[in-house]
């Protein structure tokens, strides 16, 4: 049974696939709304026409990684994927727009990596499935079960204290 | 004489604080948006969903749509709002229809245009702030929203 209150995200892969190249787009665009940035700069940077850039501009069904990728880097930024669970498993709500997680992102104090996350956002923090935030004796572990590569990069128990990510041997806010 | 009517756009959400949805008034011929925009091609018709999709998200996205304030047209028109594809425009009212919650606003697109010079313009608005005025739109305003209060899931 069809569910009539899909969103129309879900009508094809490709109404998808439209919707994730318009979002990266409009960020592009807000790029070039700045001013810092014009389409005949970005095309002079991309070495292409202003015809081709604006037809990438308009074409966001067809979009391919690599110009993406192209296009962040032309405009001095970097391009992330994301995998999220918003509970809306059968997508009545649509996607959620990149920049709600950018800003998220900039709200945290733009982190690098896992150190730099605020303790009190790391505790509600699963990895992966398989490595989780737990406390103990009033101290955060990150730990991992399975995943090798994870226990490779965090190396060591990572200790928290107040709000800022220490590691066991720095000892640093 | 048939009444008023307001449905959503189908397929896309009505957020916590906003909502777009068409006016359907079949004795008003300036009322064209909703026949329009589902006779339009089908990508026509996705940019717009994106854009609908935006502004319940509350995303500033001025190419896509914008309002008109109080240092335009003499601020006549600070209700109108616009959606834009290329030439292709959806004109609408705003309207904030919750008595329980006064931050919720609705989008009620009226009129189609096809834009032909660079200003805007404004016989869309001069309608669209006439039919926002019209008590029989409110009624039907009201009507929705009472019956979404009421309804079984709360949801239009």
């Amino acid at each position: 049974m069809v569910n009539d209150k899909r969103h129309w995200t879900e009508s094809s892969l490709h109404d998808f696939i439209y919707r994730i190249g318009s979002d990266f787009i409009s960020q592009i665009e807000v790029k070039l709304e700045e001013g810092s940035l014009t389409q005949k700069s970005l095309a002079l940077k991309l070495k292409v026409s202003e015809g081709a850039v604006s037809q990438v501009l308009k074409s966001p069904g067809n979009l391919q990684l690599d110009t993406m990728v192209k296009y962040a880097r032309a405009c001095g930024m970097k391009v992330s994927v994301l995998l999220y669970d918003d509970g809306d498993k059968v997508n009545e709500r649509g996607p959620i727009h990149p920049d709600i997680f950018r800003v998220c992102w900039e709200i945290s104090g733009r982190p690098s990596d896992f150190f730099a996350l605020p303790a009190r956002q790391l505790a509600a923090f699963a990895v992966t499935g398989e490595a989780a935030m737990t406390e103990e004796d009033g101290m955060f572990y990150l730990r991992n079960n399975r995943s090798v590569n994870i226990a490779t990069k965090i190396k060591r128990n990572v200790r928290f204290s107040g709000s800022y990510a220490t590691t066991a041997s720095q000892g640093q806010q | 004489m048939r009444m008023p009517d307001i449905c959503s756009v189908e397929h896309v959400r009505n957020g916590a604080l906003r909502g777009v949805g068409f006016l359907i008034y079949p004795s008003n011929h300036n009322v064209t948006a909703r026949e329009t925009f589902y006779g339009l091609h089908e990508e026509e018709q996705k940019h717009f969903r994106v854009s609908f999709d935006y502004w319940v998200d509350g995303l500033i996205q001025p190419r896509r749509f914008h309002g008109w304030n109080k240092s335009e047209f003499s601020g006549q028109y600070k209700r109108c709002f616009v959606f834009k594809q290329d030439e292709h425009r959806l004109y609408g009212f705003l309207l904030h229809p919750k008595d329980e919650e006064s931050r919720y606003q609705y989008c009620l697109l009226a009129a189609y245009g096809w834009k032909v010079q660079q200003s805007t313009e404004e016989k869309y608005l001069r309608q669209c702030t006439e039919l926002g005025d019209m008590v029989p739109v409110h009624r039907a305003v009201k009507n929705l929203f009472n019956k979404s209060r009421g309804g079984k899931n709360g949801k239009r």
